[in-house]
């Protein structure tokens, strides 16, 4: 079983809500089992309100703007955007862009999930830190 | 038609906003090319490369490209200007090397030398000849890198091109196209009539200067041997 | 510097053409779209004529061996550094061992890979161009193959200002451009390409009809189309009668009509002198238009008159020198 096949399971089975697998075969097996890192229930510790809020199924992350200027979430070449709402972001991504005068600079995902909201409009002026992008998370680990 | 100075009539057009056209009115139709006014449009070439509106001078037949230098914003005063130096052109005088050239006539390297002797009622020998016996002007290079236009073939050995082009034929073959004859400069597709082979290279992108003929220039092709 | 890891046919080392060896034969050659070839160097500090790779068919990949810096501009193809991605007409670093892939693209036909100091190749002729039709110039007067190495320029000096993620330029499909093109009466508001064209000397010796189809019918770039002429398809063009013409030289644009009766557009790689009578000629300004006009693609031509066709290129070069000045340029040093 090759890793990147493991890896690719793992990925799957986050978007799902199955808590455990296991699979047999080629004379090896498998086990994955999901692991809340976060309680499952409950107010969270208030520092981090900002950031998350008290969903008890979701964590909520943010994208932000890395440059003063326009707001753009398509480049001009291309006919699509660069992300659309559930569309799924992982690290590195390219989620938009932010343009000054005839130059951009890119905004990437630094961490990993579902586009939830889209704060900003195309075309919209933003500043260094504005938030572009909510992101819906689940936050797993498997053994 | 021609004006008080003797000059033809100058038709100026432009090729898109980078290069004019100078034709002389009333050649649209071609007839025989005209070697007298092939001087005075070299002698335009002359005046007219020296301007610093211009970056390069490319002769045709019977006419002359103006190429111009790249942010020129009024290109309409230099076709003005060409207009008003063409009266005052004096035709070059007809200084240019002798290119001598050794040609194999007929056989492998000639293919054609049978049919254009055939068709002018010689022998191979004698139109091979005929071939050489004019001194042929370079009129103006074109069609490929090193290819000259020579004019002054013999109306006998005028022969019409090919009804199919060869898709390759060797760099320094002798052909003749028509009222034409030059030699091929590279391995390239040509509808010519092949008569010879000659072992000057006429195009060399890394010698000085990378073409052997220039316009102006006088070739001599004289008979190495004749194969059947 | 830059190893070919896999490349299509018709990728070759170009820069801004070769000029001074019309009067020989010589063909001007050089990079088919010359907005983008020269945008791609203003990005990276190059001087202009820094030679680039022509890219036209996709994907492409290659391996940096060395630091340096690269830029991708024309067509929207997907790029790649190793698994990171950038948007079109972008501007980056690149360590070695690295590796740039460019997958087929979105819209357009050809991109330009520029790097740091330009591709080093020697000149021939005042030219890094490659002329492919003779074999001469460029990478060993021919196309890229998978295995080429080919070396550049440049000398890291340390990290850019702009950090690994670079940046990249409003493409001139978009944007001021755009509206100073439409404001000149280039009318690209429907799918495929508008080209703007002057009268050819020949143009009155075609029928009205012709002349009329010329612009108004939508031309299609047949797949005999090439960086010597674009053979396009469309209604058939005649002159009101025969005309045969002496040699006359020619320039990358112009229009020839040959007895058929299609047109061919004479691009870069063409001959230096034809027989053939004009229509017209695309102007100097869009002949990059026509450089990112894919295959089997449509063709629109407008008219203009020689003010407009010079207007044209002034704004072309202002869109180009509004780039070099740019301050943010200035600091990716």
């Amino acid at each position: 079983m090759e890793i990147a096949f493991i890896a690719e399971l793992i990925q799957h089975l986050q978007q799902s809500t199955i808590e455990e697998m296991e699979l047999r075969g080629q004379g090896c097996a498998l086990r994955l089992k999901a692991e809340q890192t976060r309680p499952s229930g409950g107010a969270l510790p208030a520092s981090k309100s900002q950031t998350l809020d008290s969903d008890k199924q979701s964590n909520k992350l943010v994208i932000r703007a890395t440059a003063l200027g326009f707001f753009e979430n398509q480049h001009p070449s291309n006919e699509q955007p660069f992300v659309a709402q559930g569309s799924e972001a992982r690290v590195g991504d390219i989620v938009g862009l932010v343009r000054q005068g005839r130059f951009f600079s890119v905004v990437r995902a630094e961490t990993e999930g579902h586009i939830g909201s889209m704060l900003k409009q195309n075309g919209e002026t933003v500043a260094f830190g504005d938030v572009l992008f909510e992101l819906n998370a689940r936050e797993r680990s498997y053994t | 038609m021609v004006d008080s100075t003797g000059n033809c009539k100058l038709k100026l057009s432009y090729l898109g906003e980078a290069a004019i056209l100078c034709e002389s009115v009333g050649t649209l139709d071609a007839g025989a090319p005209d070697l007298g006014l092939q001087t005075q449009f070299w002698a335009l070439a002359e005046v007219v490369s020296q301007w610093p509106a211009v970056d390069e001078v490319v002769p045709g037949m019977n006419n002359l490209m103006v190429v111009l230098r790249p942010g020129i914003s009024e290109p309409w005063a230099l076709l003005e200007d060409i207009r008003k130096e063409w009266p005052h052109v004096a035709p070059a005088s007809l200084i240019g090397r002798v290119i001598d050239v050794p040609v194999t006539y007929g056989g492998q390297h000639g293919p054609d030398l049978q049919f254009v002797a055939s068709r002018a009622g010689l022998t191979l020998e004698d139109a091979a000849a005929l071939h050489c016996q004019p001194d042929y002007t370079v009129y103006f290079l074109g069609a490929h890198a090193g290819f000259g236009y020579l004019g002054g073939l013999d109306a006998r050995l005028h022969t019409p091109r090919l009804d199919k082009p060869r898709m390759s034929v060797p760099a320094g073959s002798v052909a003749i196209g028509g009222v034409q004859t030059g030699v091929i400069a590279l391995t390239s597709p040509s509808g010519w009539k092949l008569i010879g082979r000659a072992e000057e290279s006429f195009f060399d992108p890394l010698k000085e200067p990378p073409a052997l003929l220039s316009p102006g220039d006088t070739v001599k092709f004289r008979i190495n041997r004749v194969e059947a | 510097m830059i190893e070919i890891l896999s490349t299509g046919p018709l990728c070759s080392v170009q820069d801004a053409g070769r000029r001074g060896y019309r009067k020989l034969g010589v063909s001007v050659s050089g990079s088919m779209d010359s907005l983008a070839f020269r945008i791609g160097n203003v990005m990276l500090g190059n001087v202009a004529n820094a030679a680039s790779i022509e890219i036209t068919v996709f994907p492409f990949r290659v391996r940096f061996t060395a630091k340096t810096r690269t830029a991708v501009t024309g067509a929207a193809c997907g790029i790649f550094l190793d698994e990171k991605a950038f948007p079109p007409w972008w501007c980056f670093e690149v360590n070695p061992g690295q590796v740039l892939t460019l997958t087929p693209p979105s819209s357009g036909a050809r991109a330009y890979l520029a790097v740091g100091g330009g591709i080093d190749v020697p000149e021939v002729l005042g030219s890094r161009s490659t002329d492919i039709k003779v074999g001469f110039g460029g990478f060993e007067g021919r196309c890229l193959r998978k295995g080429d190495r080919l070396a550049a320029n440049f000398v890291a000096e340390g990290s850019a200002a702009s950090g690994s993620d670079g940046f990249g330029v409003v493409p001139p499909c978009k944007g001021e451009f755009e509206r100073e093109s439409a404001r000149l009466g280039n009318a690209d508001g429907h799918a495929g390409t508008c080209a703007r064209v002057l009268v050819g000397p020949e143009y009155d010796s075609f029928t009205g009809t012709s002349a009329d189809q010329l612009w108004n019918a939508d031309w299609t770039l047949t797949p005999d189309s090439n960086r010597i002429g674009y053979r396009l398809d469309g209604p058939t063009i005649d002159l009101k009668s025969p005309i045969e013409m002496l040699s006359h030289g020619i320039v990358p644009g112009v229009i020839q009509v040959p007895p058929y009766g299609k047109p061919i557009v004479m691009m870069l790689d063409g001959q230096t002198s034809g027989g053939y009578p004009k229509i017209g000629t695309v102007i100097e300004a869009d002949l990059w238009r026509l450089a990112q006009a894919a295959l089997g693609s449509k063709i629109r031509f407008r008219r203009v008159e020689i003010d407009e066709a010079v207007a044209a290129s002034v704004a072309q070069e202002k869109f180009i020198q509004s780039i070099a000045n740019s301050q943010w340029r200035a600091g990716w040093k």
